[in-house]
């Protein structure tokens, strides 16, 4: 014991002081647990996920919501603050959002779904990426008109999205394509095919006979 | 004389990670100041069941006034500031209004964000920016330009990443794109998407959602 704590141990305010902090020590871990928590900022536990495959995992803090529509294959990394929405509309196929074997979502990544998110195997993303196949956030109140069409959004094995891109309803990226930092895909890219600008158009091409070509 | 160098010098590295916890200790103190939100009472209105969620930067929130029921999500940067000579800030923010994460608006004249809005995250909606005409000083020390109002008019939406810059009007119900750089007036229930952003739909009653102009 060191000289401090024994001098607080002696006397009548170092008995109330350690009577105080028993009592503390007793209670604080009920009151803390009696506080609500921000559940909200919690990942998912595995078991609520409509599939969560080995060595799957969301980091912290993250904003899910409808984690039974989102299915994770293996080795699927999800990194911090992202923000995944989940609310099927009639007749979506279910679960909405599947994430394919392998790929990764880096930090502060947005993925909207009332029709369906599909992310293929192998995908890699930078930050700030948004996925979205509806134009308002899942389960925000409705506005004074109807929204316009939801569309399903398909991002193909091995694409990578880079650092504030945006993928808009309906969308489908082929295979192995690049989409350019902070590119706003609004309409199909090609198997192999770099797409940069707002809104976004191919700069290059690649085929098996000519190679990289640019594009257009 | 060596035995009293090694003291000095003990004493000085010692003064200097004292110096170094100070500096961290103040760095994280402000840090934390900074990034509270100011109590509702110092704002020029602040309704019932409103909340800036922290962490936020607020900036002269007597040039604030935020309706009833609005919810500004965490990482907000209400930049309000008296810049330009002669002109008041004001920034006001409507009933039932939901910003999203990551906001940041900057408001040295006049912003409006009507009742029912509703924006995504990484907004940023600005009515002025740094002049750059000189070319000799850096832009940062330049002044603001004179600022042009901006209004988002009830029911509008702004998608991820938006941005509405000076002296733009975005109509009622109108849906601005992920991404989409705002320079000119959004007309009611259209949808404008591309920097800068171009109408691609509006809505008609009775037809729906119909391709520009349609």
């Amino acid at each position: 014991m060191t000289e401090r704590a024994e001098r607080a141990g002696r006397g009548r305010a170092g008995r109330a002081g350690a009577a105080v902090g028993r009592i503390g020590r007793v209670l604080c871990p009920r009151l803390l647990a009696a506080l609500p928590r921000p559940v909200a900022l919690d990942p998912p536990a595995p078991g609520d996920l409509a599939r969560c495959g080995p060595g799957s995992w969301i980091a912290a803090p993250a904003t899910i919501v409808g984690a039974e529509q989102v299915a994770l294959g293996t080795g699927v990394i999800v990194m911090e603050q992202a923000e995944i929405r989940a609310v099927p509309a009639a007749g979506a196929a279910e679960p909405l959002v599947v994430i394919g074997d392998g790929t990764r979502l880096a930090r502060f990544a947005t993925i909207w779904a009332t029709v369906g998110v599909e992310i293929g195997a192998g995908v890699g993303t930078s930050d700030a990426v948004a996925i979205i196949d509806c134009w308002r956030p899942p389960g925000a109140p409705a506005g004074a008109i109807p929204d316009p069409p939801a569309g399903r959004v398909v991002i193909g094995d091995g694409a990578y999205l880079g650092a504030g891109c945006v993928i808009g309803p309906g969308v489908v990226i082929g295979r192995s394509a690049y989409v350019g930092e902070g590119a706003v895909v609004t309409s199909d890219v090609a198997a192999h095919t770099v797409v940069y600008g707002n809104p976004a158009r191919p700069t290059r091409h690649w085929t098996a006979e000519a190679g990289w070509r640019a594009a257009g | 004389m060596a035995g009293g160098r090694v003291i000095s010098e003990r004493l000085h590295g010692l003064r200097e990670r004292l110096s170094n916890l100070e500096r961290s200790r103040r760095v994280a103190t402000a840090t934390v100041r900074n990034l509270t939100p100011p109590p509702p009472s110092a704002f020029a209105a602040f309704g019932d069941g409103s909340w800036i969620v922290p962490p936020a930067r607020v900036s002269t929130p007597q040039a604030i006034s935020i309706g009833h029921h609005v919810v500004i999500h965490e990482h907000a940067w209400l930049s309000v500031v008296p810049a330009v000579e002669g002109v008041w800030p004001s920034l006001r923010i409507g009933d039932r209004c939901s910003i999203g994460r990551m906001c940041h608006i900057a408001c040295v004249g006049e912003v409006v964000i009507e009742d029912d809005v509703l924006t995504s995250d990484r907004v940023f909606i600005g009515d002025t920016y740094h002049g750059y005409e000189d070319p000799d000083r850096p832009v940062l020390e330049q002044p603001m330009v004179d600022p042009r109002p901006v209004r988002i008019s009830r029911g509008a939406f702004l998608g991820i990443g938006a941005i509405v810059l000076l002296g733009v009007t975005v109509g009622e119900s109108a849906y601005v794109g992920a991404g989409a750089v705002v320079t000119e007036d959004v007309p009611p229930r259209t949808l404008v998407l591309g920097n800068p952003a171009r109408p691609v739909r509006r809505y008609e009653p009775g037809r729906g959602w119909v391709a520009w102009p349609g």
